[in-house]
């Protein structure tokens, strides 16, 4: 999936209401940003071929965020130490216990298979912990281990407040920070965590926010 | 242990059953007794992963979900050929 250039005609899908306006009309931080974009991306502008459980029919992801992958940096150097552990630690291990060369085999095969597991466990996590905003809402997807989801939604007209925040040099260097948004939905504060251009997703909730209440003004009807 | 009791009659005493049970090679019995136990629940810990995949590309439907079952079904496979290899060298 490459890349492409904005356009208003590819965010529409080629019809145009009078009534409604369409993302790229009111967002600037749509406008600015290419459509699409790489599938395994932290930050992907109105993604293409991506769907989530629960989105209506008429409803139109425009950000797809996930964790910067510098999150992942410990679990890489991990994961280095773990494929290494064998080569290094095991020649002198083994002899030093005296197990029999097919035992030792064997405990090769299942370090290595181990390593596997957890790497894949926390890269299909890091994959689809997200937070998706769409026209109508903003969805919280959460996969704490392998056996727990959460999923939190929240209406953007019930957003109240939006704060960013941007610490230590790595993530100031990256441009990666939280912003932190308070509802008056169920789930009190959504708290986006470690996320590519902080400052363009609290910009874009604003654009949103500021169309709804337009959208109530003008009584235009989606 | 029927094994054990055998020589230990044939033995004729109890004083000669305690080495038995603790020679040098039962660490290596239970390190292997360990190894594929924990092979065992690691094929759970496969088919848990398969399952959760399933639910994740349920929750969110892109052009990688196929890519991911795949490497799902391959850990699985890997996990069960580490199991049948313990089970034919230990």
């Amino acid at each position: 999936m490459t890349s492409t250039t904005h356009t208003h005609s590819h965010r529409e899908g080629g019809t145009h209401s009078p009534k409604h306006r369409t993302p790229a009309e009111y967002s600037e931080v749509l406008a600015s940003l290419p459509v699409g974009g790489n599938p395994f991306s932290s930050f992907i502008a109105c993604p293409i071929n991506l769907r989530y459980e629960m989105q209506q029919q008429d409803e139109k992801i425009l950000l797809f965020l996930r964790q910067h992958p510098v999150v992942l940096m410990p679990w890489v150097l991990l994961g280095i130490a773990m494929v290494l552990a064998p080569m290094i630690a095991f020649p002198f291990l083994f002899p030093f216990l005296g197990l029999p060369a097919n035992l030792a085999f064997v405990i090769v095969l299942a370090w290595y298979l181990l390593t596997a597991g957890v790497l894949i466990e926390r890269f299909l996590i890091w994959l689809f912990n997200s937070f998706i905003i769409t026209d109508e809402r903003m969805i919280d997807i959460d996969f704490l281990s392998l056996i727990y989801k959460r999923v939190n939604y929240a209406q953007i007209d019930k957003i109240q407040d939006i704060n960013t925040r941007v610490g230590g040099v790595l993530y100031s260097l990256l441009n990666v920070g939280t912003v932190f948004v308070q509802t008056a939905a169920e789930v009190p504060e959504f708290a986006i965590d470690s996320i590519k251009h902080p400052a363009k997703v609290a910009k874009l909730l604003n654009e949103l926010l500021q169309e709804e209440e337009l959208e109530k003004i003008e009584g235009r009807v989606r | 242990m029927n094994t054990l009791l055998a020589q230990s009659q044939v033995l004729g005493t109890n004083d000669q059953l305690i080495p038995l049970l603790f020679s040098d090679q039962t660490p290596f019995v239970i390190i292997k007794f360990l190894v594929l136990a924990a092979l065992t629940l690691y094929l759970v810990f496969g088919l848990v992963m398969i399952r959760q995949i399933g639910l994740m590309t349920d929750t969110i439907k892109s052009s990688i979900n196929p890519g991911l079952k795949l490497i799902g079904y391959i850990h699985m496979l890997a996990a069960i050929l580490v199991w049948l290899f313990a089970m034919a060298l230990l």
